[in-house]
């Protein structure tokens, strides 16, 4: 899956450390899931919507 | 600088760390006095002297349980692949070693080789995964 994560955070001008706590995971899995080597569970999915108020659809899209 | 104000890598790392190092600790003390009073065997004292390293281990194991419910999603599964692949290679190398005592003589120590394989070979898996993050599914 392509995402939108790293573009989300940065307009907000959030560090990846910000965004990690205020998901509650850790930097690591952040950096996985911006650069696209780890695909989120559907509850952090929708943590990370919720928090940038977007539907999922909108920042989670397929690879093909 | 308190637990709130901490990152969640440092706050959970934190945590394991001392908790593991009391279990540790626990165990190590437990060990030595089970090797080292000598008790008459088959008495209740002796058999209870001799007992103390069991609660300390599982300790060890509800330290390690405590620590996977606090970690992430991903942290976990790379714990989880962990365990699993190098649980797996033990197994292959239990399987295939009888070949080798056939063919070269070679025999394995009982002195904790099953203890130290496991930990050599999860932490080299665990080293890669954090690398690699997940294993990659085959094209």
């Amino acid at each position: 899956m392509k995402n939108l994560l790293k573009e989300l955070r940065a307009a907000r001008e959030m560090t990846q450390a910000d965004l990690a706590e205020r998901l509650g995971v850790s930097r690591q899995t952040v950096i996985a899931i911006e650069t696209g080597r780890y695909d989120p569970s559907l509850p952090l999915a929708f943590a990370i919507a919720r928090l940038f108020g977007k539907p999922i659809e909108e920042i989670f899209t397929a690879n093909a | 600088m308190n637990a709130r104000a901490m990152g969640h890598d440092a706050r959970t790392g934190l945590r394991f760390f001392v908790e593991a190092l009391g279990a540790i600790l626990v165990l190590a003390a437990v060990t030595f006095v089970a090797r080292h009073v000598r008790l008459a065997p088959g008495t209740p004292l002796g058999t209870l002297v001799q007992l103390l390293p069991v609660p300390a281990v599982w300790l060890l194991l509800l330290v390690m349980l405590r620590h996977y419910l606090r970690i992430d999603e991903l942290q976990r599964l790379q714990f989880l692949q962990s365990i699993a692949l190098t649980a797996g290679i033990l197994v292959g190398v239990a399987w295939s070693w009888p070949a080798f005592h056939r063919a070269f003589g070679w025999s394995l120590s009982d002195n904790g080789m099953w203890e130290v394989s496991f930990s050599v070979v999860f932490v080299v898996i665990s080293a890669l995964l954090t690398k690699i993050r997940t294993i990659p599914r085959a094209r």
